[in-house]
């Protein structure tokens, strides 16, 4: 078998509240193929978010290793760490965090500013990304004028522009109505058909649904790690090209 | 950068206070140097081989700075024309007060200068119609005048219908035998406005008086400054019976060094308002650090997402860094076409040749940015620092 994308190795995270010390992570092992699509789940306090932000290279572990693309990570600096977030994460936010007054293409194109990719690929790569969302004849609006589901739909076009290695759903239908929350879902999991690995945090089991395997959180500790059957409406295994 | 086109009126009032010191201290230096420009212009048209001798002795602890132990006479200046000189050339006198003067029913108040020796020649003034005056009108008290172009002009309409007109002066009549030639204007006193008779006839009939206020002497050649100044001196203080190692009670100086009084004490002037100035910028400096820290707080979802896609510390840093440095270029950009304004206003109100000194237009724009640099560090430092998650989960 090839090297994993992500590995963890008894990944830990303490935080310093005044005197006292809180564990947020006690020791995550785990594995993430290329092409999974991930679930984390668990209730709140249960450290999916800590897990999350490590994962996605936005807070480092305390103790454990973590390596990308088989290259440990765990101990960057915090300038390799932004360039790391900018080439090989995608970001989907609860809380959508598009940049107000800015148009939709504007949006798609902001992850470019922190890269050197010529201006004639950020816009063909940025129109395919929208493509993709369904939103290419939405790219002129600015955000104002958007639903909930378009603004989370630019989010995901946005954090495909840089072909990056992982996309990391955070809550992505926490502030969606159910029929939208599906919608988004459909994307992501089409976008995983398509090959790109994602890793989801929800607390929603249908919406958990989608993913492939679900990854149980509890006081900091993974409680339980199940592939799930294939839903009907999707082909399983998409081959790489 | 867009939050600075969106909050249109915010950025506005935070860069008034860069606007107007901009403003301020571009005025200032401008106008500062089109006066000192127009004070050279004049010095230099007095000629700058000529040497000023004023009576007393300069004292700064007194209330006018002069003490007046013994005026000058025209004996003064007469021993000095009767020196068989060697470094000074021309030498002259004048007494100058403004008085009522009148043709028919005309009556206009004009200077009125009383002059005795080389006083045109030395000035650089030519006559343009009729005669100049001798020493021999003024020991005579020949009631003659010459007149300014502008005097003849508001008296007769035309120049050349000056001569031989009779003017009153303190009700005494003065017949014009002579009409200067223009010459440019400087500030605060126009020489085409004036009106020239014999010292002699003045001090006796205009003035009663015969002291003299000004004696000049101009320097053969200008290399000689020096011994001219020292020449003249000796003569004086001989003349005046001064003992060797007692005080001159006169003072005596060059064009040149006239200039750098003058240059030193418009300086000081210049630098005084500017500092002002310069307060104002420091409170619009400290505005701008006020809004950056508002900024900063207002966007720290935007600092957390864009830490998430990519940016570094220093990525962010320059961003606001920039706005602020943006915003401040901009006041100064606003500030210094104000202040031009504002100097050719001056200049055209206080009769000068405005100037616009390219190096306090840079100048003003490098200061601007220095000052969005320096105010703005320290909020962008504070920007850059955030911690992405804490700043994505800020509400």
């Amino acid at each position: 078998m090839a090297e994993p994308l992500i590995k963890l190795i008894d990944i830990r995270k303490t935080y310093k509240m005044g005197e006292t010390e809180y564990q947020a992570l006690k020791g995550v092992s785990l594995t993430v193929e290329k092409g999974d699509f991930l679930a984390i789940m668990g209730p709140s306090g249960s450290g999916k978010s800590t897990l999350m932000h490590i994962l996605g290279c936005l807070d480092s572990p305390s103790s454990g290793e973590y390596f990308l693309e088989s290259k440990e990570i765990g101990k960057l600096a915090d300038k390799d760490l932004a360039k790391i977030r900018n080439e090989k994460i995608g970001f989907v936010f609860q809380a959508f965090n598009l940049l107000q007054r800015m148009t939709v293409l504007d949006n798609v194109l902001v992850p470019f500013t922190y890269s050197r990719i010529p201006r004639a690929e950020q816009m063909e790569r940025a129109n395919k990304a929208l493509e993709k969302v369904g939103l290419e004849s939405k790219k002129s609006n600015k955000t104002n004028q958007l639903s909930g589901g378009q603004i989370q739909r630019t989010a995901i076009a946005r954090s495909l522009v840089m072909n990056p290695a992982i996309i990391f759903a955070d809550e992505p239908t926490g502030n969606l109505d159910s029929k939208t929350s599906h919608e988004i879902m459909s994307i992501l999991a089409k976008l995983n058909e398509q090959g790109n690995t994602i890793i989801l945090v929800t607390h929603e089991d249908d919406i958990a649904a989608y993913a492939k395997r679900i990854v149980k959180l509890r006081d900091g500790e993974v409680v339980s790690d199940e592939k799930q059957k294939a839903r009907t409406n999707m082909t399983t295994e998409k081959k790489e090209k | 950068m867009r939050s600075l086109v969106t909050n249109k009126l915010r950025t506005f009032l935070t860069i008034l206070g860069i606007i107007i010191g901009i403003m301020s201290v571009i005025t200032l230096l401008n106008v500062g140097e089109s006066a000192q420009n127009s004070i050279t212009n004049s010095v230099n048209s007095f000629g700058s081989d000529l040497i000023s001798i004023i009576p007393g002795k300069i004292d700064v602890s007194s209330i006018t700075g002069i003490v007046l132990d013994k005026p000058f006479t025209v004996d003064d200046v007469r021993a000095l024309e009767e020196h068989d000189a060697l470094y000074y050339g021309g030498v002259a006198a004048m007494n100058a007060q403004g008085l009522m003067t009148q043709y028919e029913d005309k009556t206009r108040r004009y200077t009125v200068d009383g002059i005795y020796g080389d006083y045109f020649t030395l000035r650089n003034m030519e006559i343009a119609y009729g005669r100049n005056f001798s020493n021999e009108d003024s020991q005579s008290l020949a009631r003659i005048a010459v007149i300014g172009p502008k005097v003849a002009e508001e008296y007769f309409g035309e120049v050349q219908l000056a001569l031989g007109k009779k003017i009153r002066i303190n009700g005494i009549p003065f017949t014009v035998i002579g009409v200067q030639k223009p010459k440019d204007a400087v500030p605060f006193m126009d020489p085409n406005e004036i009106i020239y008779v014999p010292l002699g006839t003045y001090q006796k009939l205009l003035t009663g008086d015969d002291s003299v206020q000004i004696i000049y002497a101009n320097s053969k050649s200008t290399d000689n400054m020096e011994y001219a100044q020292r020449e003249v001196t000796l003569v004086l203080r001989r003349h005046r019976g001064i003992a060797s190692g007692e005080e001159s009670d006169f003072s005596i100086q060059t064009s040149g060094e006239i200039l750098s009084t003058i240059n030193q004490i418009t300086g000081i002037f210049t630098l005084f308002l500017s500092a002002i100035g310069g307060i104002s910028l420091l409170v619009g400096g400290i505005g701008i650090m006020n809004i950056m820290f508002v900024t900063v707080r207002e966007r720290t979802r935007e600092i957390g997402l864009r830490k998430a896609l990519g940016a570094t510390n220093r990525d962010i840093l320059l961003q606001f860094l920039t706005e602020a440095v943006v915003v401040t270029v901009l006041g100064g950009i606003i500030g210094t076409i104000l202040g031009v304004l504002l100097t050719y206003i001056f200049a055209a109100v206080a009769n000068l040749e405005p100037v616009i000194s390219l190096q306090s237009v840079s100048m003003a724009v490098g200061i601007s940015a220095a000052i969005g640099l320096v105010f703005g560090i320290y909020p962008a430092r504070q920007a850059s620092l955030m911690s992405p998650i804490e700043a994505l989960r800020f509400e």
